[in-house]
């Protein structure tokens, strides 16, 4: 039993990791009064920080490198077209950062629109990226998106 | 995927996933000490963790519960090896006290009592999942679904293991029962080294 016990340990000290997940969450929210889609993100602080500046522990990263990281690692597209987010907002909230985003007046709601999402995915393989699409009127719809299957297609 | 689907599949490979084995680690220690021909104590075992964990993942989800989620990923390990200890001290002879004598009553209780701490590690991880629009009754309980549908499958694998073991390989329960014991105590205490010293 000791034996086992001590085994145990010795194997999971080197191999396992802390138990933790890596996540992030998406919000698309359509806002028929003009006609636009709020980007909400929520992204753990310490895994941006880490991504960007390879140290988890680094100060928070500034506007500017978040949303240039933000314009490579994800994509609205209305149509086959990308959409020009612009960025509103970047703050704090408890252990996560959260960024808005807006695409521009005059969305009319599509048929169809489809999501790359290839946030925090290459330094985490396990990131998983929750995205949910909130259309009033409409089912909230909810996407679950990793490593392998960063894109994907909503239909209204 | 429909928002059902997709909050079952992450609830199911949250607590089937060996590489957050907290969880996993506690049902077979829980179940270590018990024979496959002790299903209805394994039921209502099983039946008492379920309620307790879905109790807290429901409280936290919806912001009644709050406990800090370093003070959860300590809790857990310690349950799991409360529980090894307690396996090793009944050295896996339970068969012959009846499905509700005073002894067996106590496992159940514990099981409740340690289902409310994994709970509240079940509810850190659904909270990180969700964004502050819309509902989130529906995706809590699918997500729970999902976490009790991998659990009767690490419930049932375990058994058919030690099944095969037991009955055709002539592996002694006994044995069967410090070994589970000791990889779960092992592995829980691994996990709160690291809780404290990371």
């Amino acid at each position: 039993m000791w034996g086992l016990l001590f085994l145990s340990l010795l194997g999971w000290s080197r191999s396992v990791p802390l138990h933790e997940f890596k996540m992030s969450v998406t919000e698309l929210i359509y806002h028929p009064e003009d006609h636009h889609f709020e980007v909400k993100i929520y992204l753990f602080t310490d895994d941006l920080t880490e991504v960007l500046t390879g140290n988890p522990s680094a100060p928070l990263p500034t506007r500017v490198q978040v949303e240039q990281y933000l314009q490579q690692h994800f994509t609205l597209l209305i149509g086959g077209q990308p959409q020009p987010l612009q960025f509103q907002s970047f703050r704090q909230r408890a252990d996560q950062v959260l960024v808005q985003l807006n695409s521009p007046q005059g969305t009319i709601v599509p048929q169809q629109l489809e999501v790359r999402n290839q946030l925090l995915t290459s330094r985490f393989k396990d990131q998983t990226n929750m995205v949910y699409l909130i259309v009033p009127g409409k089912h909230k719809k909810t996407e679950a998106l990793d490593q392998q299957r960063w894109q994907v297609f909503f239909t209204l | 995927m429909s928002e059902f689907s997709t909050f079952v599949d992450l609830g199911f490979h949250h607590i089937v996933d060996p590489r957050a084995f907290d969880h996993l680690l506690f049902i077979i220690t829980l179940c270590a000490v018990y024979q496959v021909q002790e299903w209805r104590k394994i039921l209502i075992l099983i039946t008492a963790f379920t309620i307790g964990h879905s109790a807290t993942l429901v409280l936290s989800g919806l912001q009644v519960l709050s406990v800090p989620s370093d003070l959860v990923e300590l809790l857990i390990p310690l349950s799991i090896v409360a529980t090894s200890i307690y396996n090793v001290a009944a050295k896996g002879e339970t068969a012959h006290f009846t499905t509700f004598a005073k002894s067996v009553r106590w496992n159940y209780a514990i099981a409740l009592l340690f289902g409310l701490i994994h709970g509240m590690g079940f509810a850190n991880y659904f909270r990180s999942l969700m964004g502050e629009e819309g509902g989130f009754v529906w995706p809590l309980f699918s997500f729970n679904v999902g976490i009790e549908v991998g659990q009767l499958l690490i419930v049932a694998c375990f058994f058919g293991l030690h099944y095969l073991l037991h009955r055709i390989l002539g592996f002694k329960h006994r044995s069967w029962n410090q070994y589970v014991s000791g990889i779960g105590g092992g592995g829980a205490m691994v996990l709160i080294m690291q809780n404290l010293f990371a």
